[in-house]
């Protein structure tokens, strides 16, 4: 199946794809960048990407059209617990792994401008 | 075709389409698929959460069972079929208040399906078709500082439960969508399934707007309108979007399908992001949650303890005589209907001076004073304020007796029959009250010579004048034939 670098493009944004923001000395953060891949990497992953739909396609020659979908590998229904608050995580502890805290929030490059 | 400048013009041209996408809190202690609490608390951020919502590696969701059964009674109260058997699914996109980077919801198989809403509408009743609630589990929140080149991420609201309520786009005027969402919000209050605080965020509304031509039945381009927070910001976007939706088509433009965000200032919408669609979610089936499965017998026992329904208890308070005013008044807030219910049990015949006083005093107090607090807070036991409507109505007390007894009530806290006895009931014995009513007759002889010459009007001075002197504990029924006797035997 022939995939346009424009498709590959779209999801490659889809993805959030782009170089991760340096901070400097002074802790300002760099613009994000997208990705963006010349026309020869374009067109590889295009042409990748047009293996994996036709091995798809392939698959979907199959007749599946009384065979119900799999969702899950066991038969088993969601288990249920009852509407009872706990204590919640150190909010500390919780933060810790944020790559920048402002307060008790956590602090995410500008999303709307 | 002309270029419509307002939307009344623009309205001769073109239909607006209207369909909504309202999200609600489920009012539970936890959170959809985690124990941390379901609490809204902006001075406290992050405070609430749990490894769950924050996306640590290896967690599992189990799910609320309450925010089931909530949900449930939300689709049988707006008329759907409940599956017995729906699919959580992943929604993927990346946003930093979405930490697994996927939200479980319900795609293809929601819980809920195929109800309606019977509105009353601008050109009367109305079925409003509700495709589809489906259950689905919060973001955290983005707090957007001016100035700074942060975005604050609080995750308290993160895995908080969500119905999505979707309508077929069946509305046709931005005053029917707000009369839809008004009808909504006071059922799903009545079920006790979701708070509707607007401004809190526990009740949102994403509309999608079209217009096609009058007569034309296919559906033009719709934008979605997103970030409206009250019923007159819902009003004032659909306003805005089918009257700029209209100026694009009439100047041979084509509307582009998009998410626009409504911004109040300047009472506009903007263009926000091009839509995105549903496969660019790339919806899949949860690998880590199994299909839900209700028990029917389950089904069946809440619907058979729904309570009544706010078209129902409007039907039974306009029966019995309240003006349609305070039923609207009192049917959009859970704990004021829940009063006046409580305050006309056994005083049915009461119930219009019970409404008027409510909305007259109990709602004027709420305002200058406490608003938007439970009236339990308010400390007035809902049958003291029905004794107290008795008693004036039999003329017991009068109508400044029945006002200061109430703020007593309001401001004491004190039971009706304590205040009663410290306040000494209502003066209703003649031998008492003529010799008063003669003094003030005496003392004003130029308004007797205005009552005998047929100016009627003069009456109220003088029962206003024994009133006072009686400290508004005297009969005024008593009162008055007591003045026309003194009038009539006097020179």
């Amino acid at each position: 199946m022939t995939i346009s670098r424009d498709e590959v493009r779209r999801i490659a944004r889809l993805a959030h794809l782009e170089y991760p923001r340096v901070q400097d000395d002074q802790g300002h953060w760099s613009e994000p960048e997208a990705v963006c891949f010349d026309e020869q990497a374009l067109d590889r992953l295009a042409t990748e990407l047009g293996r994996i739909l036709d091995h798809v396609r392939d698959l979907q020659a199959v007749d599946v059209r009384d065979v119900p979908p799999t969702r899950h590998g066991v038969e088993l229904p969601s288990r249920w617990r009852p509407d009872e608050a706990k204590p919640s995580i150190d909010r500390d502890a919780g933060l810790s792994g944020a790559p920048v805290r402002i307060g008790d929030a956590v602090a995410v490059p500008k999303i709307v401008e | 075709m002309r270029v419509p400048a307002f939307l009344s013009e623009a309205l001769e041209q073109f239909e607006p389409v209207i369909g909504l996408e309202v999200h609600a809190q489920l009012k539970t202690r936890s959170k959809l698929f985690s124990t941390a609490a379901n609490q809204y608390d902006p001075g406290q951020p992050n405070q609430f959460i749990s490894a769950y919502c924050l996306g640590l590696p290896g967690v599992l969701p189990v799910v609320n069972a309450k925010a089931v059964e909530l949900a449930v009674r939300a689709g049988l109260a707006l008329n759907c079929q409940i599956r017995t058997t729906s699919i959580w699914s992943r929604k993927q996109y990346f946003y930093p208040d979405l930490p697994k980077g996927y939200q479980i919801s319900q795609y293809d198989e929601p819980v809920c399906e195929h109800g309606h809403l019977d509105i009353e509408a601008t050109k009367g009743p109305k079925k409003v078709r509700i495709l589809r609630i489906h259950m689905e589990e919060d973001a955290g929140k983005s707090i957007h500082v001016d100035g700074s080149p942060y975005s604050l991420v609080d995750y308290n609201r993160a895995g908080v439960p969500l119905i999505e309520i979707v309508s077929e786009p069946d509305l046709r005027s931005a005053a029917d969508t707000v009369e839809y969402l008004k009808q909504l919000r006071a059922i799903l209050r009545a079920i006790d399934a979701c708070d509707g605080n607007m401004e809190e965020g526990s009740f949102r509304c994403d509309a999608n707007v079209s217009i096609r031509p009058i007569g034309e039945t296919k559906l033009g381009t719709r934008c979605e309108i997103k970030n409206v927070n009250s019923f007159r910001f819902v009003e004032q976007a659909i306003e805005y979007e089918i009257l700029r939706q209209a100026q694009l088509i009439a100047k041979g433009d084509v509307v582009v399908q998009e998410t626009r965000l409504f911004d109040s200032a300047r009472k506009e919408t903007r263009s926000m992001r091009s839509k995105e669609e549903a496969h660019d979610y790339r919806y899949f089936p949860d690998p880590d949650l199994p299909p839900l499965v209700l028990d029917e017998a389950w089904v069946d026992d809440i619907r058979a303890h729904l309570p009544e329904l706010p078209e129902a208890t409007k039907a039974r308070w306009r029966a019995l005589g309240v003006p349609e005013e305070h039923v609207l008044t009192f049917v959009e807030d859970q704990g004021l209907a829940r009063f006046f219910d409580a305050a006309i049990r056994g005083h049915a015949k009461h119930a219009v001076g019970i409404a008027q006083l409510i909305k007259g005093e109990l709602l004027r107090e709420r305002k200058s004073d406490v608003q938007a607090v439970d009236v339990d807070a308010l400390g007035i036991r809902p049958e003291d304020l029905a004794e107290l409507v008795e008693l004036r109505e039999s003329d017991k007390i009068s109508s400044t007796q029945q006002k200061k007894l109430f703020t007593a009530m309001l401001q004491k806290g004190a039971p009706l029959a304590t205040l009663l006895e410290e306040e000494g009931q209502q003066v209703d014995d003649p031998s008492l009250l003529k010799p008063i009513v003669d003094r003030v007759v005496e003392a004003n002889p130029e308004v007797v010579a205005k009552l005998k010459s047929g100016n009627l009007s003069v009456m109220g001075f003088f029962v206003g004048q024994v009133m006072k002197a009686t400290q508004g504990k005297a009969k005024p029924a008593l009162v008055r034939r007591l003045i026309e006797e003194a009038i009539a035997s006097s020179p």
